[in-house]
């Protein structure tokens, strides 16, 4: 798949609405190819199983050194501002709802975006540029299947779990620093942190997980395919998509979460 | 000059390309080419850089679609194929790559295996096996099945493209400029893997490069394509005893290299 660009001089609008307009074409194609791919036999569960592993077991200790870290550091700045309006007993539930419904998903989808996305986008890129992927087509492998579904899935499939993964780290991490300062019971943390989260709360992030996972996947894989000149391309394809996927999954937040609030409170 | 016809009246060709255009923007590549490939016969496809050499095979293949004109593979036409029935040509034409394109995170075998594998779901271990044995021993790297690619010299990767090509077991073998990057030594011992290859697998080729060597040593016939056209064809010694500049300077510089 290849980005048309208008001849020089013809342009519709501009050169650089037009570039943009293109780019916004050839993307949703790409993800219409996706969909008609995912479905059609046969399907190459060894190879999704194994992009599943790099992306989700391989992203393990980042996901904990930076939830725990997330979660200690955040209750620290808390304190303060709850402690001056005499509501420092609800630091456990306000870091709960705070790392269950907006740090977890962001930040593990973030940390994804940089870690996967990035690698994605040059490893594909890497295989475009030195003619591997065309070797895969003339091997008769369709290497649409092979090498962007199956990323693609994985990790549609693994940011979830790493979010939930990242969450408990996260309260873990809020924990020992309420533990360390007020002696709470580990008991009484969690039923803390938890009573203010319910079924809405943990699908709305679920599902924003997925939706999050699957712009990682599709960005990535979209730019890596499209790459162009050589390794300059290369190294554009792995930056362009942690910028992209970022912003994107920013954008995304804005909508899902105005989506999902009427959901909590009823 | 002989024609192919000469050679071959009676035979169908396994490739046929008929007035054959491309360009690139305003850059007209192929002008209209015509090419006749017949079984276990190498042709040879000579000129310039950037005179539409690999567009060709690209277009052969289906990884490229001519502006005009018909490829006709095996009896196929290849443009007219729908995507299942492209899978299905694809797996009787070898192609190898310029610069080789091994799949890099893969082993020598894993990438031996991968078509086969990936084109023949019910194929056993064993099967597998012996295939991956007798294309490494046919381009003499048995020991390098466990090595990765960037482990092996550029000779090695190019046998290993080359046997990743008869994996399949190919009627047709596609190969763009085998010996390009290769010090001379190691670029007659591909022109010979490339005889053998013929010889072995009883397989078709067309061979493009820039480089008389190979083209003598492995060449049945040669085209020589100018300005998007084949001007000349015919044996080595035919192509080249000529006094067209077009010609006759591509020799001489290639000598004087």
């Amino acid at each position: 798949m290849s980005t048309v660009t208008p001849p020089a001089g013809k342009y519709v609008i501009s050169k650089n609405l037009d570039s943009f307009f293109t780019e916004v074409h050839e993307l949703f194609k790409f993800v219409a190819q996706f969909f008609k791919e995912a479905f059609a036999p046969p399907y190459e569960f060894q190879e999704t199983i194994r992009q599943c592993y790099i992306a989700g077991y391989k992203s393990l200790p980042l996901i904990t050194a930076t939830a725990f870290i997330t979660g200690m550091v955040f209750t620290d700045h808390s304190r303060p501002p709850l402690a001056d309006f005499g509501a420092a007993s609800w630091l456990p539930s306000f870091t709960g709802i705070a790392i269950v419904k907006a740090l977890a998903p962001l930040i593990t989808s973030l940390i994804c975006a940089g870690k996967i996305g990035s690698r994605m986008g040059a490893e594909l890129g890497s295989m475009k540029v030195s003619e591997q992927i065309d070797a895969m087509e003339v091997s008769a492998v369709n290497p649409f299947k092979f090498l962007v579904v199956t990323r693609v899935l994985a990790i549609t499939f693994m940011v979830p779990i790493l979010v939930i993964y990242s969450a408990a780290i996260g309260l873990f991490g809020s924990f020992i620093n309420v533990y360390s300062n007020d002696q709470t019971s580990f008991t009484l943390f969690f039923y803390d942190a938890f009573s203010k989260i319910g079924y809405a709360e943990i699908t709305s992030t679920l599902i924003r997980s997925i939706v999050f996972g699957f712009t990682i996947g599709i960005i990535g894989c979209y730019k890596g395919f499209t790459t162009t000149k050589g390794t300059e391309g290369v190294g554009k394809a792995a930056n362009s998509s942690v910028v992209l996927i970022m912003l994107l999954i920013f954008i995304e937040e804005i909508f899902l979460v105005k989506f999902f609030n009427p959901f909590y409170y009823e | 000059m002989k024609t192919q016809d000469d050679h071959k009246k009676k035979e169908e060709p396994i490739l046929s390309i008929r007035d054959v255009h491309k360009s690139f923007e305003d850059n007209d590549v192929l002008k209209g080419v015509d090419l006749d490939v017949f079984k276990e016969e190498n042709i040879v496809v000579m000129g310039r850089s950037g005179s539409g050499k690999s567009v060709l095979i690209k277009i052969i293949i289906g990884l490229m679609k001519p502006d005009k004109g018909t490829v006709n593979v095996l009896g196929k036409e290849v443009h007219k194929l729908n995507k299942q029935q492209l899978i299905e040509l694809r797996l009787k034409i070898g192609f190898l790559f310029q610069h080789n394109a091994l799949y890099d995170s893969m082993t020598v075998k894993e990438n031996l295996e991968f078509p086969l594998i990936r084109n023949k779901r019910d194929i056993s271990q064993e099967e597998v096996k012996k295939a991956v044995d007798d294309v490494l021993d046919a381009v003499g790297l048995t020991e390098t099945a466990e090595q990765y690619p960037s482990e092996l010299s550029g000779g090695q990767e190019k046998r290993i493209a080359i046997a990743r090509t008869l994996i399949l077991k190919p009627e047709l073998i596609l190969y763009d400029e085998p010996t390009a990057g290769l010090d001379p030594i190691t670029s007659v011992e591909i022109n010979q893997l490339i005889k053998d290859v013929k010889k072995r697998y009883k397989t078709s080729s067309i061979i493009i490069t820039h480089d008389l060597v190979c083209a003598k040593q492995t060449g049945d016939k040669i085209f020589m394509l100018v300005d998007g056209k084949f001007v000349r064809h015919g044996d080595f010694e035919e192509v080249f005893e000529t006094d067209d500049e077009r010609i006759k300077g591509f020799y001489d510089y290639n000598f004087i290299q």
